[in-house]
């Protein structure tokens, strides 16, 4: 039969000296410096975060007063009353469980066994661990004792919440602060207990597990123990991944290449990958975030001591930091830590996860065309106003071989128009201008329609929607009721049922405002063209031998008619409550 | 039953498997993981290798021990569940009060705690010192969904282990050798995490039918129609579903929504709806990609405010509204006087 006999590591490893209490020395020195001097308080306060040293403090100091060669600045972990003090066998030195014996009434009992002096040592020392828990009553009831207490007690309290206590017992106690422990104090540590244990470890396994501990020691022993309880006695990088489920290094800088490049069905790809070898989204989320904190150090702070020691000497992620600015990662690394706080209470963290990592790559992608620094962004910038240019040139010399005239009667209130056009940055008013001129432009259109070009506009025809309703949405009601069926480089053909939404898309405002849009979208200058379907119909049989056009647009747009027939919301409200109580205000 | 036996849990088992060989069975461990996937069967298993009289890696199930500790009888095992809504002090002290007597020989206590998560503040800060330092040979578990909501300082007096939701395909697999079609049983099991779950689900009367349903009301939203409004009530709310069956709905969207993105994003993954893919292939133009992620985080929100104190019919009609263009945008056809 098994038994238990197994010490768990932090509890072996638990500090005997203060000098063993690693990453607090604001609070050792201190307390040392009281001892070598003889006066100590009769109350401490211990506060900090979880795993930093609170409790073992406590046990240090009882056995440092009571030290048969003391009181010392270290106890001497030698004499009769400091290894009881450590088996716990010493009926002087009292650990209360705050959290169990939280009434009123236990305190009372102490207060009763207070006055009664120490049986074996110097001073009866009572430490009071997580103090927070006591009930309002029961810290009151200890008020009094705690001001004055007798001469051969020390109070000790440790808590992790100190805020809960009230101010009347922080007020009476010497108070000291613990600290989360630093990476290189933890790595030190463990690389300590390594040694003792004669087992193998690599260097970076064991910052793995400091960096995962998050500034607690207890933490660190705990995942350390995990480690050895998974790979027998050896600590590598393998078995530290394994069990906290993290990412491996190759595979976070894979990831962000895809976020980099904007490719967001290939960092699904991955994702898939990663979760199918049993990766948790919690997890590869938290890595995410740690890597781009790594790379955001390197592009911002490449003289850190950290970056220096830890990050330099790989390659991939110097590279990786050049591809990204500061200010993106700064996004990137918002957009992950709010999906974090999402994820926690999430039913499906895996489909969050992959919404995060679709908007990570969309906002890289986007980013990059708003803003004017970054070498990259600049490249997509020259890119567009050379399209632009190229565009103008073309429209100046179709207007010079077409008689100038009818543009300018045309127009004749706004005859600075094409002067206005490259100052503004927007193009679109002169070619408009012509458009309108000219009635054979739709069948123009429809027979230089490009099926592959036209199958874009129509998938990102929704977005352009949209973009037109936050501009203005009267005009995107009027436009909605539209559907591309041809469209070039230059132009969209835009068919409506209704005479009325046609004639009202083709107010100059609205126009206008529409082409704006669609030059934001498509990142060229694009003509607006109008047609009624049934004449797009007719068009299209007539032109049906000479001209292919993409009939699946068609099809799609003549099964959204049908169906916006027979759910026309009017007629159901009608069909479900009746005519009477149906009232159109519109 | 066995370690072995568990399904899908061989990262977990193994590790446990391996502790107990080398003897370094930790005195705490949290089973983190959704619901359905093994954590409870694998605590007792533990509580059974540990105390097997046959004394190897894993349990013989033919000793006194097992046997009694299968049928939930063995006096050293305790078992601790939430009375009520939540698991009080009192049940904890009670616990400790037992733990402090000394028992048999050769006995290694086993507590389980299920619903860790459930614990009050003052039940779950006096486990720490019991915790940290047992007084006889004992091992804790606590089993938790969110391991986030148990305390930081309870969480790092114990060793964490995951639970991974089982694989899709093996539930689904599962699912059609019991017989159910296979384009449901894959619906189901990416939904649930375990089999028992997917199961209920994928036997629903007319779960295929609640699957058209969904896409149909997503197809209605998109267009932006108000009919998208009335199906909350006609399809929804007047069919008297309870709060759970419209958690269902919720997550078809979400997963019907994830579908679109895959095929906007022209990923090659076999989409969740099988049956419905021509489906999925008509509807995902109309939607813009920054469209669905919005609409995927609406409908994520309305999942968690109809586990809150909220009208049902008032989440989900906010949640339609949201994903036709933001509730903010939502105007009155009727005119201001």
């Amino acid at each position: 039969m098994w038994l238990v006999s197994y010490r768990a590591l932090y509890r072996v490893w638990r500090p005997q000296t203060f000098s063993d209490l690693v990453g607090q020395e604001h609070v050792t020195q201190t307390l040392k410096n009281a001892l070598a001097e003889g006066h100590f308080s009769h109350a401490y306060l211990f506060s900090g975060p979880r795993g930093t040293g609170k409790t073992s403090a406590a046990k240090i100091m009882a056995k440092a007063v009571n030290c048969a060669n003391g009181p010392a600045p270290e106890p001497c972990n030698e004499c009769d009353a400091c290894r009881k003090i450590t088996e716990g066998s010493l009926l002087d030195v009292v650990e209360i469980d705050a959290a169990s014996n939280r009434g009123v009434d236990e305190i009372r009992d102490l207060r009763d066994k207070v006055k009664y002096a120490p049986s074996e040592v110097r001073y009866k020392v009572y430490i009071v661990d997580e103090v927070h828990m006591l009930t309002a009553e029961a810290f009151n009831a200890l008020l009094k004792t705690l001001e004055e207490p007798p001469g051969h007690v020390i109070f000790i309290l440790a808590t992790t919440e100190p805020h809960k206590l009230p101010s009347t017992i922080i007020s009476r106690c010497q108070r000291f602060s613990f600290r989360r422990i630093g990476l290189s104090h933890i790595v030190a540590r463990l690389e300590h207990i390594v040694q003792s244990q004669g087992i193998q470890a690599e260097k970076s396994a064991l910052v793995s597990i400091a960096r995962a501990a998050e500034g607690g020691m207890r933490d660190a022993l705990s995942l350390m123990d995990q480690v050895l309880a998974f790979g027998g006695d050896q600590v590598n990088d393998a078995a530290v991944l394994a069990v906290t489920g993290s990412v491996s290094r190759q595979a976070l800088v894979d990831m962000l290449e895809s976020v980099s490049g904007g490719d967001a069905a290939g960092i699904l790809d991955q994702v898939d990958q990663q979760l199918a070898e049993g990766m948790e989204p919690e997890r590869l989320v938290q890595d995410l975030i740690h890597a781009c904190r790594d790379l955001l150090l390197i592009r911002a702070a490449p003289e850190l001591e950290e970056v220096q020691n830890r990050l330099a000497e790989d390659p991939s992620w110097q590279e990786l930091a050049r591809q990204f600015s500061p200010e993106q990662l700064n996004g990137v690394l918002d957009t992950l830590i709010q999906a974090q706080q999402q994820m926690k209470w999430a039913a499906h963290p895996r489909v969050l996860l992959e919404m995060v990592l679709v908007r990570v790559c969309r906002e890289r992608g986007s980013s990059s065309e708003e803003s004017i620094t970054g070498k990259t962004v600049d490249h997509d910038l020259v890119k567009q106003l050379q399209q632009q240019v190229r565009r103008l040139e073309k429209q100046v010399e179709e207007l010079s071989r077409r008689r100038p005239a009818p543009a300018e009667q045309d127009a004749p209130s706004r005859p600075h128009a094409s002067v206005e056009v490259p100052a503004r940055g927007e193009s679109g008013t002169p070619t408009r201008k012509m458009v309108a001129g000219m009635p054979v432009q739709a069948s123009e259109l429809a027979a230089q329609s490009d099926p592959a070009r036209l199958k874009t506009v129509q998938q990102h025809w929704p977005e352009l929607l949209a973009k037109v309703k936050e501009r203005k949405i009267t005009v995107h009601a009027w436009l909605i009721d539209g559907d591309p069926v041809a469209a070039t480089e230059e132009g969209v053909l835009v068919a409506f049922k209704n005479t009325i939404h046609r004639e009202t898309t083709e107010k100059e405002a609205n126009k206008q405002l529409i082409q704006q849009v669609m030059e934001e979208t498509w990142g060229s200058p694009n003509r607006l063209v109008t047609i009624m379907r049934a004449d797009w119909e007719h068009l299209q049989t007539a032109a049906e031998t000479s001209v292919a056009i993409s009939g699946s647009g068609d099809r799609n747009t003549a099964d959204a008619a049908s169906h916006s027939a027979e759910t026309d919301p009017v007629q159901k409200a009608v069909e479900l409550f009746g005519e009477e109580l149906v009232e159109i205000t519109d | 039953m066995s370690f072995d036996a568990i399904p899908g849990q061989t990262k977990v088992t193994e590790f446990l498997k391996q502790g107990i060989r080398q003897r370094r069975t930790a005195h705490a461990y949290c089973f983190a993981g959704p619901r359905g996937v093994g954590r409870y069967r694998t605590a007792l298993e533990l509580a059974k290798a540990l105390n097997c009289d046959a004394a190897r890696e894993d349990a013989c199930d033919r000793c006194r021990n097992c046997i009694r500790i299968e049928n939930g009888n063995h006096p050293d095992v305790w078992i601790i569940e939430p009375d009520g809504q939540s698991i009080k002090i009192d049940q904890v002290r009670g616990l400790q009060r037992a733990f402090h007597y000394t028992t048999s020989e050769n006995t290694t206590r086993v507590m389980i705690i299920q619903q860790a998560e459930t614990m009050t503040v003052q039940a779950a800060n006096s486990l720490l010192k019991f915790l940290e330092e047992p007084i006889t040979p004992m091992v804790a578990v606590l089993i938790t969904e969110h391991v986030h909501s148990l305390l930081p300082t309870v969480l790092s007096r114990c060793q964490v282990l995951r639970f991974a939701p089982l694989a899709a395909d093996w539930i689904a697999q599962k699912l059609e050798g019991e017989g159910f079609n296979t384009a449901e049983a894959w619906v189901a099991a990416h939904i649930a995490p375990g089999l028992d779950e997917a199961r209920e689900i994928a036997s629903i009367d007319g779960f295929a039918l609640l699957c058209e349903r969904v896409i149909q009301w997503s197809g209605e939203i998109v267009s932006g129609k108000s009919d998208a409004l009335l199906s909350v009530q006609t399809k929804w709310i007047h069919k008297e579903l309870d709060k759970e069956r419209l958690e269902l709905v919720l997550d078809l969207m979400l997963l019907w929504l994830r579908d679109l993105l895959n095929q906007k994003l022209k990923r090659t993954v076999p989409p969740v709806f099988l049956k419905w893919e021509d489906s999925c292939r008509r509807q995902a133009p109309r939607w813009s990609t920054s469209r669905l992620l919005h609409g995927m985080e609406t409908v994520i929100d309305a999942r968690r405010q109809l586990a809150g104190p909220v009208q049902p019919q008032a989440v989900l009609e906010f949640m339609v509204l949201a994903m036709q263009g933001g509730a903010t945008n939502v105007q009155s056809r009727r005119r201001s006087f």
